[in-house]
């Protein structure tokens, strides 16, 4: 597996500021794990990528105009049923299944977004092969930079707030 | 402030993740759990037992009639799903408004959403008469070239609860991922390490992961509000979409999504103290937590009792003589118990919560909890049985009774809202993990 270094915060404050300090110095490929989502980080990591809400605009829309389509066609031209005298094309009353299929279809069309995007699942990351990255989803920050890009470890040393650097891989 | 009037733990993060996640990694659970567990697995049995004679004996069994065609079915239908709304509502909405007490109730608020709406609709299914051909209801291919008749709000109903219940669960499942992932790296046993692995989907909380979940999240909260409210609506539009008098109204569907918000807080309030009490857990739900649940009830109560007063003034101002004898006997016909119970439960007993001391008085604030849930239940019941009975031809006019199968039914899907709610405590955390340590970290001083 490829080499990896793990610079272990235990505050969100440090870890904001070591990323900035060493994208700054032309570092990339960095990634944080953290136990609960810090937005500073994003504007610092820019992960970047397509947005999961256009997805569930697109799918939300698509359901509902197949939905609305689907009724409009098979109460007038598939089973035309005179109910009351009621105009078959009686769309008001097809708002309903209309509206609740486009919430379903956002929600699905994104789901399945989020999950990609977020390449999941996956449940044998490198990340997983040392223990103490279990302490990423408790209360430790983890900031990891690819080995190729990392600066040497006198730097690395000399950064705020460091607690450890957990080295993994060849 | 007073450690009492936090809506936020006072604790470090790590402490907060051992509070909340340790105690479901523990292998015994106590005796009071598996107390909740048998009672409630009883009354589960009661439910499968009440269902195999339904269907070998089919409806009649039931205390329907020709005029009350519905009865319990749609009481109970309606009542639970009033519950099942009110969850995600509640999530949805504090989380639109950013409200930093939500994270101590959301998850199983949303889980109450989750069981209450499954429960919700086996009412309808089975009183089909033919449970087994539901999905009639389902636009399928089929070679009479039928299709559903979607001017019936029957067919509104399979498609508001349906998405409801995959949306519901869908937004729950995304919030519950990363606390997954977190039980997963605590978890010492093999098979827990494994099933909370794969529910963790590999979960490393990455920038990217959390940008994008933060997206999905707070995209799906924005749906949900107006399809908790469409839901609740298409319940309302069953009634208003009749004819018989007391239901042919246009205040039934916001009036009905009040109702369930209604409901389904106060179920919230005795749930959360179940749960504080369960896993000793008064630093996470703290009497300010009750304090301003009382005032969202007084505030639903207030708007109920102006709902009611609505439908009076409609009955009189109608000039309709059958509307207003369906008030009159409402009021004082046959069922005036039910009503004035309604009445009690829902718009008398909840003013105690004007006063403080009943907001935070956790005895008081359960009862009055479980008044207007019981309030809110008598309300289905008399507008569900009273309208039908007193319609516009005098020979549709009868009286209804359940039997012992109705009661029954009914007592057995609370004991499975129980037994998934008891089983839910033991496997799922109950309060958002992460959001929490997320805010306590956010109110840290720096």
């Amino acid at each position: 597996m490829t080499h990896q270094l793990h610079l272990v915060f235990t505050e969100t404050a440090p870890l904001v500021a070591a990323v900035k300090a060493l994208r700054a110095e032309g570092v990339t490929g960095m990634d944080a794990h953290t136990p609960w989502r810090i937005a500073e980080l994003e504007t610092a990591l820019e992960p970047g990528g397509p947005s999961v809400r256009r997805v569930m605009l697109i799918s939300g829309l698509v359901c509902a105009a197949s939905i609305f389509a689907f009724q409009a066609w098979s109460a007038v031209w598939l089973y035309p049923l005179n109910a009351g005298g009621r105009p078959l094309f009686s769309w008001p009353a097809f708002g309903f299944a209309t509206f609740e299929t486009g919430i379903l279809g956002a929600a699905a069309g994104g789901f399945v977004a989020m999950i990609r995007r977020c390449g999941l699942p996956r449940l044998h990351h490198p990340f997983f092969i040392t223990a103490e990255t279990e302490l990423a989803t408790d209360d430790r920050f983890f900031l990891t930079i690819p080995g190729d890009t990392a600066p040497d470890r006198m730097r690395l040393s000399r950064l705020e707030g460091l607690h450890e650097i957990v080295e993994v891989g060849a | 402030m007073s450690a009492t009037d936090a809506v936020l733990p006072d604790r470090a993060p790590g402490r907060l993740t051992a509070d909340v996640a340790d105690p479901l990694l523990r292998p015994r659970f106590g005796r009071i759990w598996w107390a909740c567990l048998i009672l409630c697995l009883g009354l589960s049995i009661l439910m499968v037992v009440s269902l195999v004679v339904l269907v070998a004996g089919g409806v009649g069994i039931w205390g329907i009639n020709t005029s009350n065609v519905w009865g319990f079915a749609l009481v109970n239908y309606v009542w639970w799903i009033g519950i099942g709304n009110a969850g995600t509502l509640i999530s949805a909405m504090l989380l639109l408004t950013r409200q930093r007490w939500r994270t101590s109730i959301n998850r199983f608020a949303e889980a109450m959403t989750l069981f209450a709406a499954c429960i919700a609709g086996l009412f309808p299914i089975f009183h089909l008469g033919r449970p087994w051909l539901f999905y009639w209801l389902v636009p399928y291919p089929n070679t009479l070239g039928l299709v559903p008749q979607w001017r019936s709000p029957l067919v509104w109903d399979f498609f508001a609860i349906a998405s409801y219940i995959l949306f519901s669960l869908m937004f729950w499942y995304t919030g519950a991922i990363p606390d997954f992932a977190t039980l997963r790296d605590r978890a010492k046993g093999r098979i827990a390490q494994v099933a909370y692995g794969i529910l963790a989907l590999g979960w490393r909380g990455s920038a990217r992961h959390w940008q994008t979940w933060q997206s999905y999240y707070g995209a799906m909260a924005a749906m949900g509000v107006p399809l908790v409210i469409s839901v609740h609506s298409v319940v309302g539009m069953d009634y208003a979409a009749g004819i018989a008098p007391g239901w042919n109204e246009s205040i039934f569907p916001p009036y009905f999504v009040v109702g369930a918000m209604f409901s389904g807080f106060a179920m919230v309030v005795v749930l959360a103290a179940i749960f504080r009490r369960a896993l000793n857990a008064a630093h996470l739900i703290t009497d300010r937590h009750f304090d301003v649940m009382g005032k969202i009830l007084l505030t639903g109560s207030l708007i109920m009792t102006v709902s009611y007063a609505t439908e009076w003034f409609y009955g009189w101002y109608s000039g309709e003589h059958a509307e207003q004898h369906v008030v009159a006997t409402q009021l004082w016909g046959d069922f005036w118990p039910l009503y004035w119970g309604m009445l009690a439960g829902n718009c008398i007993i909840p003013q105690l919560y004007w006063w403080p001391f009943f907001r935070r008085h956790l005895p008081s604030t359960i009862l009055i909890a479980i008044a207007i849930n019981i309030g809110m239940w008598l309300e289905r019941v008399v507008i569900t049985v009273v309208p039908p009975a007193r319609g516009y031809l005098p020979s549709q006019w009868s009286s209804y009774w359940p039997t012992l199968w109705d009661w029954a039914l009914f007592a057995g899907t609370l004991g499975f809202f129980g037994l998934l709610f008891t089983l839910f405590l033991r496997v799922i955390p109950a309060v958002s993990i992460h959001e929490m340590k997320e805010q306590v970290a956010e109110e840290a001083p720096t």
